[in-house]
């Protein structure tokens, strides 16, 4: 297993795999979370991140590459927070659909994601804005939303059980 | 791009009001008695509906418990492979299989659906006959069998039923696997920082995937596949020990 790790050191990912590093203090630090700790997720942080981004020229180029990128997608993976949420309202057999009922949202954004950068490859140009940042406006609103909506979902079920 | 992040603070300072507090600091979101009932089932089920302070010495504490490092372990080694079908399923599709870049664009996308229902249907399965471990390695067998059909049959239609059973039953497995943890914590804090340490898992378990596939290994990444499955022979042993 060792060599086979060792094997996949390979220089050009090396920017990817230290951008996972910013998830390991991350989530430590968020410990002391409440329903507070997940809203940092939710907007300020990957803006800011966004903002970093845009401002490149000030920024070294290490920071504008697979490091800003990954820490803007770990900021907004607000599921990791929302899992401990559900795991605290729900008691525990009833942890395990609701998990995944949440997961299949991400689950199916990965399938999702391929047929998504087809379309992009379509919509690049159009109104004069690039592709990708397309995909930037839908990944960071919709999710949100559907988040908050879930919220309300939720509040209607506890209250008619 | 600044616009696009005013809308997305906008929409986070919605939450402040929107996004629900633990059950037992709830009161702006549920009645009274609802309040009550609610801490009620919790604490006949698991007994820990009251949060707890977090504090820095109890974060120490509980990070001393060598069991918490088991579950961060059991993610790690299911997220290598996870994370190499999520990212380089097109990869494996157009140079492994010969399909075309927009082929293999939208041929990525039935497979993730395919998990996406297998894992609420597993779910459904391990609440209701209150069952983690059998299904869990359910899901670790048959991602193997999915793994051998991807890495060594020739034929592509094979191959891509292989993406299927192997991408299908992964992705429930760090799901799972939090359920699981979460079933077996009892208080707030202790749950809070098992869910930090855990995912930690997922975190190292990205970077192991990242350099994954190697293009010297193109077309067939048979290397690739064999360093996921050793990945899942110490599940066993954690497993056992859980």
């Amino acid at each position: 297993m060792v060599s086979h790790f060792l094997s996949c050191l390979e220089p050009g990912t090396s920017q990817t795999r230290a951008s996972h590093l910013v998830d390991i203090p991350w989530l430590v630090l968020r410990c002391g979370f409440n329903r507070y700790g997940v809203l940092p997720d939710m907007g300020p942080i990957p803006s800011l991140s966004d903002f970093a981004r845009y401002n490149r020229s000030r920024l070294p180029t290490w920071y504008n590459s697979h490091l800003s990128l990954r820490e803007y997608e770990q900021c907004t993976d607000f599921h990791k927070g929302c899992t401990f949420l559900i795991s605290v309202w729900y008691t525990r057999y009833e942890v395990g659909k609701r998990l995944a009922a949440f997961w299949m949202l991400s689950i199916m954004a990965n399938g999702f994601a391929g047929i998504l950068a087809y379309g992009l490859t379509k919509m690049n140009g159009i109104q004069g804005i690039a592709g990708w940042r397309c995909a930037r406006n839908s990944r960071r609103t919709v999710p949100r939303q559907t988040w908050l909506i879930l919220c309300y979902r939720d509040y209607d079920y506890r209250r008619h059980h | 791009m600044i616009i696009e992040g005013i809308i997305s603070c906008g929409i986070c300072l919605t939450g402040y009001v929107l996004l629900i507090n633990f059950p037992d600091k709830a009161d702006g979101f549920l009645k009274p008695d609802e309040k009550a009932f609610v801490i009620e089932r919790i604490n006949a089920d698991r007994g820990d509906a009251e949060t707890d302070e977090i504090t820095r010495k109890k974060i120490l504490a509980h990070l001393k418990d060598w069991k918490l490092y088991c579950w961060s372990f059991l993610i790690l080694s299911a997220v290598v492979p996870g994370f190499s079908y999520n990212f380089y399923t097109p990869l494996i599709l157009r140079q492994g299989m010969g399909y075309t870049v927009t082929e293999s664009q939208l041929l990525t996308a039935p497979p993730f659906i395919c998990a996406a229902l297998i894992t609420f249907l597993s779910s459904l399965i391990s609440d209701k006959f209150k069952i983690r471990g059998p299904v869990l390695v359910f899901h670790h067998t048959l991602t193997i069998v999915g793994m051998f059909v991807t890495a060594y049959v020739k034929n592509p239609a094979a191959r891509y039923f292989g993406v299927f059973l192997g991408l299908g039953m992964v992705q429930y497995i760090p799901m799972v696997t939090l359920a699981w943890q979460a079933n077996n914590i009892k208080s707030t804090s202790k749950r809070a920082v098992a869910s930090a340490t855990a995912l930690i898992g997922s975190g190292i378990g990205g970077m192991i995937s990242g350099g994954a596939f190697k293009t010297s290994e193109s077309p067939t990444y048979e290397v690739r596949y064999l360093h996921d499955l050793d990945h899942f022979a110490p599940i066993t042993i954690v497993l056992t020990v859980l």
